[in-house]
């Protein structure tokens, strides 16, 4: 007897037994379906963080000092000149620029806000990677001439001006007026500064309003290529020079937020992972219970195929075949019910979710490592049965 | 030919029933040659279905020797066991024992995919050749619970036949038949051991006992 009269053979008898089928299958095709869903969506959760934050840019360094207390000690800031100075001193810079930090408050939606200003040379976009969404960023030009403009955060912008979205306004930062020249685009939180709800305004005005040159925030665009952990290590060396030792400023990048992401969201996927296997190993002991059940059910069955010249291992394959055959097609079945909630997901949500071949693979192997393993004891139990026995079973 | 081609000796069969045990057999001595036609009566519980399953190899002694055309097969392991029960002995039950959801068609075709050596359109040429044999081509595709207890006993005899066996052991076939379909039955059985093949036949009845060349009767686990 080959393996494919064998199948032939427990897909007939399975169909022989349809609802019954069905229902062992369901535990599996749930159990299937809960897992590849999950690395679905997990995945596709995790790539959707991951591209929001490539937006970021994932060659900018910012140095930044987060103690709001130690502004009063000299050692916690730096000059225009050292910061100028690092460009040089330092090969993997492509460019840098200062950020000067205030804090207003404006009324937004008929409240009053604490609102972040940043004032920043030209350079500070260029830097960082943010485009006008509508509208124009600052010259150079305007941050000699003291010009008072400003360029506003989308969601910022939203929230005072409304959808009636019209650029040039004024928006009245500590008593001075600035209008608005432009809005920028959308950006991931990263450092000291929300992108989408703050207002940029020029450094030399900043400075101003701040009434010092002091500088708290330096943020550098790597050269291309170049390595980021290593750009990282050497500004934190040499600001560490700079203050005698101190690590008064903290240096982060967001690469560093993309890898600490990737762990936690490793450890979600996993964890949801383990509930959904949970969940097939439970249809696994399902189609155990109902393969011990069919085997009795068929004990006379049996005694007429030993009769008939089954040896022990014909009978044994019979009913591995069969649980096999009700595990791989429940996890086909909670494969295909998987792909199609994820399309309805990515269609609905317009995410671009997707099933990965590793989801199918682990999903259809692990129904198929359970449909063994749990199919081998009722499949031993068959196969040494005693023929004579068998057929005097009522 | 100078040895028996069914040969028994000392053949004990002993159960356990709970911490005693029961002997089914009691030390059976027992020769049957090629192409022979024996039945064995006796009264019910005297064994003579024990015998049957021991020469018919789904049941092997618990003492004695079984040589079966001179070859011993009373310690067989489950491999060589169902190989003979395969290739050389067909068997004949009182209850049909067909399998209920499949075709009588399906049904023969069980021992030709156990035996496995020929090709899917082979089997079910020679499965519905042997269901003509017994009269059976317009029923290839109904299933027992379509057919009366005569024409499932003829898928029954067809089934055992179909692998070309040496030997038909039938316990009881026209125990469930009334006497009409019976002789019909007989009639084949008769036919088949005019063709060579060894017959054992267990039965109640004088009558279809008369059919055999030899009567072996049992008493209590023992040939008197
Ligand atoms: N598995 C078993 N365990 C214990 N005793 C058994 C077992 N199988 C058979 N016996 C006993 O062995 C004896 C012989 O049984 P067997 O079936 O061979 O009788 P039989 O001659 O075929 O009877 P009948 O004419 O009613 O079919 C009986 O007394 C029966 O109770
Ligand atoms: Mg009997």
């Amino acid at each position: 007897m080959n393996l494919f009269d064998c199948i032939i053979f427990s897909f007939s008898s399975l169909i022989q037994h349809k609802l019954r089928s069905c229902l062992t299958m369901l535990g599996m095709v749930i159990g299937v379906f809960a897992i590849t869903t999950v690395l679905a969506v997990s995945k596709g959760g995790k790539q959707l963080i991951i591209s929001e934050f490539l937006t970021a840019g994932t060659n900018i360094v910012m140095a930044f000092n987060a103690q709001m207390e130690t502004r009063t000690d000299k050692f916690a800031c730096l000059t225009e000149e050292q910061v100028m100075a690092m460009k040089e001193i330092i090969p993997q810079i492509d460019d840098l620029s200062p950020v000067h930090l205030l804090q207003t408050l404006l009324k937004v939606k008929g409240r009053m806000k604490q609102i972040t200003v940043f004032g920043g040379p030209e350079n500070f976009f260029r830097v960082r990677g943010i485009k006008a969404s509508s509208g124009r960023m600052f010259t150079g030009d305007e941050v000699v001439r003291y010009e008072k403009v400003c360029v506003v955060g989308k969601e910022l912008f939203y929230d005072l001006f409304g959808k009636t979205k019209r650029l040039g306004q004024e928006i009245k930062i500590e008593g001075t007026y600035f209008r608005v020249i432009g809005v920028m685009e959308h950006k991931i939180e990263f450092g000291p500064i929300n992108i989408n709800d703050a207002i940029g305004i020029p450094s030399s005005c900043a400075m101003r309003l701040l009434g010092t040159r002091d500088i708290y925030a330096v943020q550098f665009l790597a050269k291309e290529g170049a390595s980021i952990p290593l750009l990282k290590k050497r500004i934190k060396t040499h600001l560490r020079q700079i203050f005698g030792g101190k690590d008064n400023f903290d240096v982060h990048s967001v690469d560093e937020i993309l890898s600490m992401l990737d762990k936690v969201m490793g450890v979600i996927s996993i964890v949801l992972g383990s509930i959904a296997g949970i969940s097939i190993l439970v249809g696994g002991i399902g189609i155990m219970n109902i393969m011990l059940v069919s085997v009795r059910e068929r004990t006379r069955e049996i005694g007429i195929r030993k009769a008939c010249g089954a040896t022990k291992d014909n009978i044994l394959l019979q009913f591995l075949i069969e649980s096999l055959t009700l595990c791989s097609l429940g996890g086909g079945l909670g494969i295909l019910a998987s792909i199609g909630l994820v399309l309805i997901i990515s269609t609905v949500f317009k995410i671009a979710f997707f099933i990965s071949g590793i989801a199918i693979i682990i999903g259809l192997g692990f129904s198929c490592l359970v449909g063994i393993f749990f199919g081998v004891y009722p499949a031993y139990i068959a196969a040494r049965l005693n023929p004579v026995e068998a057929l005097r079973y009522e | 030919m100078n040895h028996n081609f069914i040969e028994l000796f000392e053949i004990k069969k002993i159960y356990p029933v709970g911490k005693a045990s029961f002997a089914a057999l009691k030390g059976i001595s027992l020769s049957i040659q090629k192409g022979e036609f024996v039945a064995i009566m006796g009264a019910s519980g005297s064994g003579k279905s024990t015998l049957m399953n021991i020469v018919g190899c789904l049941d092997s002694p618990t003492s004695g020797s079984y040589l079966l055309d001179g070859e011993d097969v009373a310690m067989n392991n489950d491999k060589e066991l169902a190989l003979i029960r395969n290739k050389r002995i067909g068997f004949v039950f009182q209850s049909f024992n067909l399998l209920g959801k499949q075709s009588a068609l399906d049904n023969v075709l069980l021992p030709l995919l156990y035996s496995g050596d020929c090709s899917r359109k082979n089997r079910r040429r020679i499965a519905s050749e042997t269901l003509k044999m017994v009269g059976l081509s317009a029923k290839l595709r109904n299933k027992p619970s379509e057919m009366s207890g005569g024409e499932r006993q003829r898928v029954a005899i067809a089934r055992a036949l179909v692998n070309n066996p040496e030997i038909i052991c039938a316990d009881e076939p026209t125990g469930n038949l009334d006497s009409q379909t019976s002789h019909e039955i007989m009639e084949i059985l008769l036919d088949l051991n005019k063709k060579g093949r060894t017959i054992i036949l267990v039965t109640h009845e004088a009558d279809i006992a008369a059919y055999a060349e030899r009567v072996i009767r049992m008493r209590d686990g023992g040939i008197v």
